[in-house]
């Protein structure tokens, strides 16, 4: 009786463990690559509309990464929308069109150095209300140079009053910034 | 070495001890034996023992034990024993060295005396502590690395409390060894946050040998091994085995693991199924819930023993399945969250509620193991052994994406490693009252990354042949150990599909060699110095690795130049151990030459995740040292005063360019000065250990204080260590024996861990930056032995 019982279990545990073994799928890994960011400006009149990018075709390390200056006139403002692109894959994935449609698990934090005339404000909202900011208007001021960064966060907290600190960093790359 | 040179050696070495083992007969060995009362299971004391048709005789002691000296190896004696209240008897046995003859004795009934002869254990040349009994009971249900961290010398790397990695003089990962069940553990030990696939309740007793193991475990244990035992299998006819219980109030965790064992009335095999279950969810800091820091572990294996004509057979199947959740505060994006990350009174992104669920970040690893030995002797003095062992592993992360969908279930790093290893071996009983044997490895490795991965795909191929060999001659006071090791490792690394290319071969060849002695100063004391040269091969991931580290926030890029590191280890111990008066005191010296790190960068590598620190590996001389120390007084009424300390200085040499002298550094990452002492109270003051079938109660109080590691280098730290803490634990214990049913028992007990529910960080933890360690957990568990 006790030997029939101890048979079958240890059969059963063979068995559980070749089948544990087998029967995996073999999935393949799931890496996003964001190897590049277009930001979008455009002035109301349509006399200005140029696309600035940041580009890091080779990924993280080896090749340093190529940045666009952000040339702009005193005193203007232009709409501005910020674009991200997977270049690691072939074709490359556009994936600001997820990020929009996710608004609510996605914010753009904008860094503006402060001897930059510039200010940034919001023109859209997630799903819910809350900021969202793919889309901006920027405001120049006076002649001055500098830098904006621009950073993409995922899974923020954005019912804190420090939303811009939490959730996790998706894409953070600065620009240089000309206004002439 | 070519194959055909290591025949020849192995074929000159078997004649040659051959010849001696037949030439001369040598008549200066002792008889050791004890007489038992077969009927109490006790020692008899003043049996008398003598050879038949010589003069020579002996008493047994108040120990049972007597010694015959002068004895000629080989020879056939017919011995007497009798005792007053027993049968007179007599016993043909044929003498071997290094064995003790149990004589069973009944009262006055006339029956069979039995003879039973054992092996006596060499003295370890090698420092070792271990782990058994009721201290391993207590910690069976911790992580390999949790369980070790009481002994002397041994530290853990963590990655919270879920992720623990043993530590051995200040090194870790590649370089020590982890054996469990005569298998070395093939995993993906190089990263700091992969935790050793390997379940304590599988083993019986644990021991950790401290410095240089290269002869003994192969390539890479420069700084020790970590050794699993399991319990041997049934020899008499019938079902046994043990069922344990626990429960953990800080994260509800429960933990059931059993074995059972089984010998059927006929035939040689004899079986056993061990399984273990855990499920734990948060942890809670003293102020606040760890968020993701659950666990989740299903652990089955089964052992096979058996005969087939002269071959005895041994064979394991082992299954170690786990999901760890990664504390969601520690997931850092890049260098400004984590420097936000670091030191808050509350940490980021901290769900601060309780939850068995695991949500991204967690690691899901697996680990298989298969393995067949057979062992046959070829002679009265020879022994022949083989074994295939074949092992997989599977380590996957999953890390917080900011896809959902079909993606959100898939990980971001795979690694899948296989490995075969085949071993031969010879030995021998004692030869001129040397010991030892010799035997050859080959081992083959297929570690497959895929796209993406942090490190390319590699197949190794390797070598090894070995030769140990001890010389004891009771009662000279000398014990001698030699050994020799060459190994060889082939790596092929190429990378598919990755935007960054590697395609290249590498190859590693080096001795490791070990000399050890012993020297007893009478019954009490054992002085062992021992002194090994190991070596270890350049990882892939030192040699090829190119990314980010997350939740390190460092750039990491290895170097393809690297030279393997080889490490000249001593270390020499005393033991003392008098009733229950026992100390050791071993002090150590581990100088590594290329000693393989990673070195800040004055740069940062700009990536569209923000800039990141560089850190390159480089090589440098090392050099560890310090003191290990363990100490038991008896104190009245049961009490006894324990206290261990572990001391380590390390640091390398730097070339400092602009002088051309090497200047010293401190190594980062080395365990900081600590104690232990405390009380330990046992109702059985006269045995050291007793079994877990006695009944017994026992209670062991604890402090443990660690100073703060102040000997850090002098840039790449984001932080300051932790400062020095004292945490508290009590482990009580109660064994009953059932009554009702004879030969069962009953092992209870209570576990507190940081009893004051202390706030405090580890500095070799390394979510140090983000949370406290674990606030008081009380664990309540039963094990059942039938």
């Amino acid at each position: 009786m006790n030997t029939h019982l101890l048979k079958i279990g240890f059969l059963t545990l063979l068995l559980v463990a070749l089948v544990a073994t087998s029967c995996r799928k073999d999935d393949d890994t799931e890496n996003e690559v964001l190897t590049t960011v277009v930001v979008h400006l455009k002035s109301a009149d349509g006399t200005f509309d140029k696309r600035f990018t940041w580009d890091d075709p080779d990924g993280d390390g080896g090749l340093p990464p190529t940045v666009e200056d952000i040339v702009l006139a005193p005193n203007r403002e232009y709409e501005a929308k910020v674009s991200f692109y997977d270049r690691s894959k072939s074709p490359e994935v556009d994936v600001t069109k997820e990020i929009e449609a996710e608004s609510d698990s996605h914010l753009l934090v904008y860094s503006i150095s402060s001897a930059l005339n510039l200010t940034i404000t919001p023109l859209d909202m997630d799903s819910k209300g809350y900021p969202f900011r793919l889309r901006t208007r920027w405001t120049t001021g006076a002649v001055s140079t500098g830098s904006v960064r621009v950073v993409l966060r995922h899974n923020p907290r954005k019912q804190l009053p420090n939303l811009d600190e939490t959730g996790s960093v998706d894409a953070d790359v600065e620009f240089p910034v000309r206004i002439q | 070495m070519s194959l055909q040179a290591a025949r020849l050696v192995c074929a000159a070495w078997l004649a040659f001890g051959s010849v001696l083992g037949i030439k001369a007969q040598h008549c200066d060995i002792p008889l050791r034996g004890m007489v038992w009362n077969a009927d109490t299971g006790e020692p008899l004391a003043y049996a008398s023992v003598h050879i038949v048709g010589t003069n020579l005789g002996a008493t047994t002691d108040e120990e049972g034990t007597f010694i015959l000296y002068n004895l000629c190896e080989d020879s056939s004696y017919t011995i007497a024993v009798s005792h007053i209240e027993c049968e007179h008897k007599t016993q043909v046995i044929r003498l071997v060295e290094n064995k003790v003859f149990h004589f069973y004795l009944h009262h006055h009934v006339l029956s069979e005396v039995l003879v039973l002869e054992r092996a006596v254990a060499p003295q370890a040349a090698q420092a070792a502590e271990s782990l058994s009994g009721e201290a391993l009971t207590q910690r069976q249900a911790l992580p390999l690395g949790e369980a070790l961290r009481q002994l002397p010398g041994v530290s853990v790397l963590n990655t919270g409390t879920t992720i623990a990695k043993p530590v051995i003089h200040g090194l870790h990962s590649n370089r020590i060894a982890i054996v469990a069940n005569g298998v070395t553990l093939e995993g993906q030990q190089w990263g700091a946050e992969h935790a050793p696939e390997v379940d304590p309740f599988t083993a019986q007793r644990i021991s950790v040998v401290k410095g240089a193991a290269g002869v003994r475990y192969g390539v890479g244990a420069i700084a020790g091994a970590v050794v699993l035992e399991p319990a041997p299998l049934r020899q008499r006819p019938g079902v046994g085995g043990w069922l344990y219980s626990g429960l953990n109030s800080n994260g509800w965790g429960g933990t059931v693991a059993g074995a059972a064992d089984w010998k059927p009335q006929q035939g040689s095999l004899a079986l056993r199924l061990q399984a273990t279950a855990k499920r734990s969810g948060n942890l809670r800091a003293p102020d606040y819930w760890l968020s993701n820091t659950g666990l989740e572990e299903v652990n089955l294996s089964a052992l096979a023993e058996g005969r087939t004509g002269l071959w005895r057979h041994e064979a394991i199947l082992s299954r170690f399945a786990q999901r760890i959740g990664i504390l969601q505060a520690a997931h850092i994006g890049n260098l400004t969250d984590l420097q936000r990350a670091i030191g808050r009174a509350t940490p980021l992104n901290n769900d601060d509620r309780f939850t068995y669920f695991i949500a991204r970040p967690f690691q899901r690893v697996q680990h298989y193991t298969a393995r067949h030995r057979v062992k046959r002797a070829l002679s009265d003095r020879w022994k022949l052994s083989a074994q295939y062992a074949m092992q997989f592993n599977l380590r996957e992360e999953y890390d917080v994406v900011r896809r959902t969908g079909s993606a959100a279930d898939r990980p971001q790093q795979r690694f899948r490693i296989w490995t075969h290893a085949l071993d031969a071996a010879i030995e021998h009983e004692p030869i001129r009252h040397w010991e030892g044997g010799m035997g050859g490895q080959l081992l083959y490795q297929y570690n497959l990354v895929g796209r993406g991965g942090l490190i390319p795909d590699y197949q190794s191929w390797g070598g090894s042949w070995w030769w140990l060999e001890r010389w004891r001659h009771f009662p000279k006071p000398w014990e001698v150990e030699v050994g020799l090791r060459y190994d060889y490792r082939r790596t092929a690394a190429s990378t598919t599909g990755s935007l960054y290319e590697v395609d290249t071969t590498v190859y590693f060849g080096g001795l490791s060699a070990n000399l050890g002695l012993v020297r007893r100063l009478g019954q009490r004391v054992r002085l062992t110095l021992n002194t090994g040269y190991a070596w270890r091969p350049p990882h892939v991931n030192e040699l090829f690795a190119r990314g980010v580290h997350h939740g390190a926030a460092t750039y990491e890029e290895g170097r393809p130049d690297l030279q393997p590191e080889k490490a000249w280890n001593s270390n020499l111990s005393a033991h003392y151990e008098h009733q229950r008066l026992w100390g050791a005191l071993t002090l150590f010296r581990n100088q590594v030459q290329n000693f393989i790190y990673l070195d800040p960068q004055r740069t940062l590598v700009l990536t569209s995740r923000g800039a990141f620190p560089a850190y390159f590996y480089t090589q440098a001389n090392a050099m560890l040292y310090g003191a290990d120390a363990s100490l038991s007084v008896p104190l009245p009424v049961g009490l006894a005063f324990e206290g261990r300390a572990s001391l380590l200085r390390a640091f390398r040499m730097v070339p400092d360019s602009a002088e051309g002298t090497p200047q010293r550094d401190w190594l980062p990452l080395m365990p900081a000065d600590r104690f232990q002492y405390g009380l330990y109270w046992s109702n059985m003051r006269n045995t050291k250990q007793p079994s877990d079938q006695t009944p017994h109660t026992y209670a062991r109080l604890t402090g443990t204080t660690a100073l703060q590691q102040t000997r850090i280098p002098k840039e790449g730290l984001l932080a300051e260590a932790p400062s020095a803490f004292t945490v508290w634990s009590l482990e009580v214990g109660h064994t009953f024996t059932l009554r009702k049913r004879p030969g069962q028992s009953l092992e209870t007990g209570l576990t507190a861990r940081n009893l004051t529910n202390a706030r405090y960080r580890e500095y070799l933890n390394f979510f140090r930056f983000f949370v406290d360690e674990p606030g008081l957990n009380v664990s309540l568990w039963g094990k059942w032995h039938f």
